[in-house]
């Protein structure tokens, strides 16, 4: 049978600490020593020697707002382009495709609380 | 409830089922099932000299990780960094596993859910990290800003869509309020209604979406983007250390695929744990979601991570602010 525990959420972070932690034990000495390579490999790039690191490369900092503004680029353009373009009928013509999204999602938003207040 | 009883159970629970044992059981099965459905779609056999169609092929190849290959020590790696690291990921998934009703010991309280995305949002990629650059090397520094990048939205994502049938249970009386165990237990209810059905389709939806991206299953498999980054955050894993990181990665989509079964789908609803049929029919769920997961693997091609961020905001996010919006309300009513 199973055995059921309510504990405070205080209680069980802590029991889950604990679990964790044992497990974890568990696996580092399940997968401790083995076989290993003599120390000193040079690191694998493709085939490429290390002194190709000393030509200029980006930071991981650089690498991550890189792909984010990549990401959100689409968006800026579209605004640019299209929002901010001068033409009143441009900027018309996108806002109503916003205007049917939010009518589409108010409608459905509208629909399941009048439907919860109502009973159904 | 004595003391020592609970703390057997505990120990069972947490090393043996559905803890370490059973949970690696489950994802070497997951693995075998993905290969094999995969290679069905695409005109292979799949596994299949290992064991029965080939079920053991994914135990086989972690055995020979595990046993027979070494570990690569580079000038400037860590290799316990890299196992203290992925040891983290998965002892936070086998507490996880606790607090759902497979468990012979089930662990809750009120707000767990704040525990349970601690455990398997939090420290599942910040153990993935810190094992990454526990091996110093370009390709890895871009796997792991990828991977950065994509974790970014894909775990907001999930926990949103998880929040949807966590609340809607709680709108409904479950007791304790927002708590896993309870949810679980009570998900198939949030169904029997117009907003409610509503709420836990596009919830669905997007927890699908979002385990997709969290298992970095095509089409978001752009940080381990073989060929581009050779292998991305995993390029210098070897050994027993790559044996770990795959047992991780199966490991989270099994997880993955049980969170789905339960939060979403009632687990053995509508019969019990302990009866044969409610069972099968938990086996029958976990193995539909399973197969749902590894469709979309295989139908789809990889995103550039770029578009994989648009496409998990657009099909993971929006659903499930969407979900969430229309539980808030059953639950404010």
């Amino acid at each position: 049978m199973a055995m059921t525990m309510i504990l405070s959420p205080g209680a069980l972070a802590l029991v889950m600490s604990c679990v964790m932690g044992g497990v974890m034990g568990v696996i580092l000495a399940l997968f401790a020593g083995g076989k290993s390579s003599k120390v000193g490999d040079e690191m694998y790039i493709g085939g490429e020697s290390e002194r190709v690191l000393r030509k200029p490369l980006p930071s991981a900092v650089a690498l991550y707002w890189g792909l984010v503004k990549r990401a959100m680029g689409k968006l800026y353009i579209t605004l640019r382009d299209v929002v901010h373009s001068g033409r009143l009928n441009e900027w018309c013509a996108y806002m109503a495709s916003w205007f049917l999204l939010l009518l589409l999602i108010s409608i459905v938003v509208a629909v399941s609380i009048a439907s919860v207040y109502s009973g159904w | 409830m004595n003391p020592v009883v609970v703390i057997v159970l505990g120990v069972v629970s947490a090393l043996l089922f559905p803890g370490l044992v059973f949970l690696s059981a489950l994802s070497f099965f997951s693995e075998w099932f993905l290969r094999k459905v995969v290679a069905r779609m695409q005109s292979r056999m799949g596994p299949t000299y290992v064991g029965p169609a080939g079920l053991l092929q994914p135990l086989m190849d972690f055995m020979k990780l595990y046993l027979a290959k070494e570990v690569k020590i580079q000038r400037y790696s860590s290799p316990l960094q890299a196992k203290v690291g992925l040891a983290i990921s998965i002892a936070a998934l086998v507490a996880a596993t606790l607090m759902l009703p497979l468990s012979p010991l089930r662990l809750s309280a009120p707000y767990d859910i704040i525990v349970f995305v601690y455990l398997c949002a939090v420290w599942v990629t910040v153990g993935i990290i810190v094992a990454a650059l526990s091996y110093p090397n370009p390709l890895t520094v871009a796997g792991v800003s990828r991977l950065v990048a994509l974790a970014a939205i894909v775990e907001p994502t999930w926990v949103a869509a998880i929040f949807v049938p966590i609340t809607m249970c709680t709108a409904l009386g479950s007791n304790p309020p927002f708590s896993v165990l309870a949810t679980s237990l009570n998900s198939w209810r949030a169904w029997f209604s117009v907003p409610g059905f509503i709420a836990m389709a596009l919830g669905l939806w997007s927890a699908v979406v979002s385990s997709q991206a969290k298992t970095m299953l095509k089409p978001f498999d752009i940080p381990e983007a073989e060929q581009e980054l050779i292998a991305g955050h995993v390029t210098e894993f070897s050994g027993r250390i790559l044996a770990l990181y795959n047992l991780l990665h199966d490991m989270e989509l099994a997880f993955s695929a049980l969170v789905i079964t339960y939060l979403f789908l009632g687990g053995p609803y509508p019969y019990g744990h302990l009866s044969p049929v409610g069972i099968a029919i938990l086996i029958a769920k976990y193995v539909i979601v399973l197969f749902v997961l590894v469709t979309i693997r295989a139908c789809m091609g990889r995103l550039r991570i770029d578009q994989a961020i648009s496409a998990v905001m657009k099909y993971g996010m929006l659903p499930a602010i969407a979900g969430l919006a229309i539980a808030i309300a059953m639950l404010l009513r």
